[in-house]
Parts: C-alpha cells; sequence; structure tokens
C-alpha cells in the first residue's frame, strides 16, 4: 500500500517538511530489525509501526511471563506463555496492516546473527543481556549498520547509537563485558516499568531519524535518563584508537561465539565437572574400531555443514529428546567449541549418563589438528 | 589548597555508595587518579571493578588521567544491560 492510500493515517507526517510525501514512502521503503521484544522493545515496535515503516523484524526467544507485564506493554495478560514474537507481530499487524512484521523465535547468536540482521537498514538493540549488546554492537561494525542502542537499570536509562562509519561503537564505551556480579541482568535488578518506556521511545525517535535522514542522531553521545531527579545528561564519547572492532586494526574482526562472554568463575567451576575427550583420543579410538557413541548437540544446519557424524539433538531439544538416547552406553557429545556440549553433558549427567564427555574444543579442534580438509565457520 | 570536586555515581555504583553524589576534597595538582583512590576508600568494590567502570569529567568520557579543577563534576558509569 501506497502513501496515497494511506494518507489519513500520516496526515501529521505528510504536514511536517521534514518528512512529507517522500519520507512517508522512504519509511515505507525501509526496514528495521528490533532485538528483544520486552521492555524497551515494545514502544520501539509500537512506534515504528504506527510511524509506517514498510517492514519489521523481531527477534525474540522468550514467552510470556506475567512479572513482564509491568513494563512490556506490547503483551497482555491473556497471551502469558505465548511466545513473545508472536504476540508482539499480532499486536503491530492490528495497529497498522501496512507494516510487513517478521517475527524471528530465537536467540541470536554469533552463528545466526550475520544472516537475521543483514536484510535491515537498522539494528535497534532491545536486549537484556550484555552478550546480546555486544554481539549487536560487533554485528552493526561488520555490516556497516547503525545500531540504536539502549538499556535500563532501576530508575535509569541509557541511550545512544553506534554507527562506526560515523563515530564510535559500544566497545569503545566498554571494551569487555563485565561479570555478572557487578551488572545483574534486569530480571535481577528490578526497573520502574515505565522506565523502558522513556528510553524505548527515545530509541524509536532516534530509528526513524536515521530512516529519514534528519537531524542530529546520538552518535558519539550517550544519553543518561535519570528517572529519580528527571534528568538527562549528554555524555560525549569518541572512538576509542584501540577498539577491538571498529578501529583501524581491529583485533575481533568476526562475530564472538557470545557463550564464550558468560566464562564467569562459576562457570569455570562447572566445567572442570564436565569430563572431556580430546580430539586425537577421539581419533585413536576411531582408528582402532571402538568409537564411542556420538552426539552432536548443535543445529541441524551446522551438522550438514560440516560433521564428525553421530546423532544430531540441537541442545534446546535435549530437555525434550534426551530419551532417544542410550543412558548405558559410552558418550561423546560435541558442539563448535566445545561450550554448548559442556552444557549438554552436565544435563546428560544428571539424567543419569554415567559415562558422558564433552569433545575438548568442538568440531573446530577436530578440523585444525585432526582434518583440516573440514571446513570451520 | 585544595580541589574539590563533585563525584556522582549511576546505575550500581550509586547502589554500592547509597548516594547520587558525593563532594570530595583532593590537593592540588590532583588527577582522577586521586578521586579513584577516594573511592576505593571508601567502598572496595571500585578497586574490583575498575577496568569495567568509566569516569566522565564534566560530561566528557575519559580513558587517561585528567587534571581536575575546583568544580569540575566526575561522573562514574557503569555499563547497564537491562531492557
Ligand atoms: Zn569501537
Amino acid at each position: 500500500m501506497g502513501v496515497q492510500g494511506s494518507f489519513s493515517r500520516y496526515a501529521r507526517h505528510l504536514v511536517i517538511p521534514e518528512i512529507g510525501a517522500q519520507g512517508q514512502d522512504r519509511l515505507r521503503r525501509s526496514s528495521v530489525v528490533v532485538i528483544g521484544a520486552g521492555g524497551l522493545g515494545s514502544p520501539v515496535l509500537q512506534y515504528l509501526a504506527a510511524a509506517g515503516v514498510g517492514t519489521i523484524g523481531v527477534v525474540d526467544d522468550d514467552v510470556v511471563a506475567e512479572s513482564n507485564l509491568q513494563r512490556q506493554v506490547i503483551h497482555r495478560t491473556d497471551q502469558i506463555g505465548r511466545p513473545k514474537v508472536e504476540t508482539a507481530a499480532a499486536y503491530l499487524r492490528a495497529l497498522n496492516p501496512d507494516v510487513t512484521v517478521r517475527p524471528v523465535a530465537s536467540r541470536l547468536t554469533s552463528m545466526n546473527a550475520v544472516e537475521v540482521l543483514r536484510p535491515y537498514d537498522v539494528i535497534v538493540d532491545g536486549s537484556d543481556n550484555f552478550p546480546t549488546r555486544y554481539l549487536l554492537s560487533d554485528a552493526g561494525v561488520l555490516l556497516r549498520k547503525p545500531v540504536v542502542y539502549g538499556s535500563v537499570y532501576r530508575f535509569e536509562g541509557q541511550v545512544s547509537v553506534f554507527d562506526a562509519r560515523r563515530g564510535p561503537c559500544y566497545r569503545c564505551l566498554y571494551q569487555t563485558p563485565p561479570p555478572p556480579e557487578m551488572a545483574p541482568d534486569c530480571g535481577d535488578a528490578g526497573v520502574l516499568g515505565v522506565l523502558p518506556g522513556l528510553v524505548g521511545t527515545i530509541q524509536a525517535a532516534e530509528t526513524l531519524k536515521l530512516l529519514l535522514g534528519v537531524g542530529e542522531p546520538l552518535i558519539g553521545r550517550l544519553l543518561l535518563v535519570d528517572g529519580l531527579a528527571m534528568e538527562m545528561r549528554e555524555l560525549r564519547f569518541k572512538k576509542d584508537p584501540a577498539c577491538p572492532v571498529c578501529s583501524a586494526s581491529p583485533s575481533i574482526t568476526t562475530l564472538v561465539d557470545h557463550e564464550a562472554f558468560c566464562a564467569t568463575s562459576q562457570r569455570q567451576e562447572d566445567a572442570a565437572m564436565v569430563r572431556e575427550m580430546t580430539v586425537e583420543e577421539l581419533k585413536e579410538r576411531m582408528d582402532r574400531q571402538a568409537p564411542p557413541s556420538i552426539l552432536d548437540v548443535r543445529e541441524v544446519d551446522e551438522h550438514e555443514f560440516v560433521n564428525i557424524g553421530g546423532t544430531v539433538i540441537p541442545v534446546g531439544e535435549l530437555p525434550e529428546r534426551w530419551k532417544e538416547l542410550d543412558p548405558s552406553k559410552e558418550w561423546v557429545v560435541y558442539c563448535r567449541s566445545g561450550v554448548r556440549s559442556a552444557n549438554a553433558v552436565r544435563f546428560l549427567q544428571q539424567q543419569g549418563f554415567n559415562d558422558v564427555k564433552n569433545l575438548r574444543g568442538g568440531i573446530l579442534a577436530w578440523a585444525r589438528t585432526i582434518d583440516p580438509t573440514k571446513p570451520t565457520y | 589548597m585544595a580541589v574539590n570536586v563533585t563525584v556522582r555515581f549511576f546505575a550500581v555504583a550509586r547502589e554500592w555508595m547509597g548516594t547520587a553524589s558525593v563532594e570530595l576534597s583532593i590537593p592540588d595538582g590532583s588527577t582522577t587518579e586521586a578521586v579513584w583512590d577516594l573511592l576505593v576508600q571508601r567502598e572496595p568494590k571500585f578497586s574490583t571493578w575498575r577496568d569495567r567502570l568509566r569516569l566522565a569529567v564534566n560530561n566528557d568520557y575519559v580513558s587517561a588521567p585528567v587534571a581536575l579543577r575546583t568544580g569540575d563534576e566526575v561522573a562514574v558509569i557503569p555499563p547497564v544491560s537491562g531492557g
């Protein structure tokens, strides 16, 4: 549907010289992907859809919980338990049928981020955890797309726009993620329900400005919203000449497996309890025709891309499907780098698998030391 | 002569200090390093997490130690992740 047919819907845009019919048409031809259909994502999605942004992607792997409703105003009480991307998509389609909504009900990872984000003009960070925030900022640099960042804590919020072509990125501000005990996620920390509303509407405004090419985006500026004092201050920050991602000589040139970020002392202790098998040991066992049973806990398309055989059950499906496996057998579990499979080993041990080991370093280690003809990713 | 500065705390740093701001008196010629030293004395967590926090002086993020003058405002800004 063109602007002509929707004259009345966008009338208040059309009369603004900075937008007009041309700007409205530009919005219709634009696409935005919003990561997180939660407290920040709710107002971002609502205002972008209302404004007539033509294509909106929504990425979230969560379902609606009662405790979300205090701030995640796109979901309703009668939708508890349903996937957030579904309920958000239903809301947006009812709000504005001109908009094409693309729900993605998975968690963004270094594996799928490029594929998920690439089709869109602008990335909006409405996530609730550091690994995703770093992933989005890095992806924005690598894909040369602006990232409209927002985050909240209790009565406070932060908003900025990262565009490495014109200014700094998130790693220029904070080079590495903090440990969880310093910065608990929203679920642990608490937040005044309206705070993500304040921050999210600013993110929506920045997104529309970027799409329209009007005004001054929050590039190199971090807006700090203090809801208690009801003060906003603008902090200026510059590109870090030593930024690992957006500097002239970056040390990070591909997306980092976000699970690795979570390697806290607790996780390292857990890892110590997971028994391991090296790729050399596995090769030796295969060579003498006495291999253990092998389980690949990556996604099916990862397995099809490169594998060393075995049964495929993605780690996310393991809680439903582990009964397909014989707990009396000896198992070795692998994934790409050994992180997902370590989680799987821990889970299987809890289900009574007595002889289950993690393939150290995953298929990457196999490709590196045993079979260099295997492609890596 | 001492230099008097205001230090403002945000997010989790505010929780640690139990207040939004303090006035600090530091020796003449001091830099932001002197502010760090006083903060660490009051709250050891500032020492543990120092390399994860950022300072802004008069609303400009600073990376290296910066000389301070009376009336300057130093903001302590932790990363925030909630959404
Ligand atoms: Zn950077």
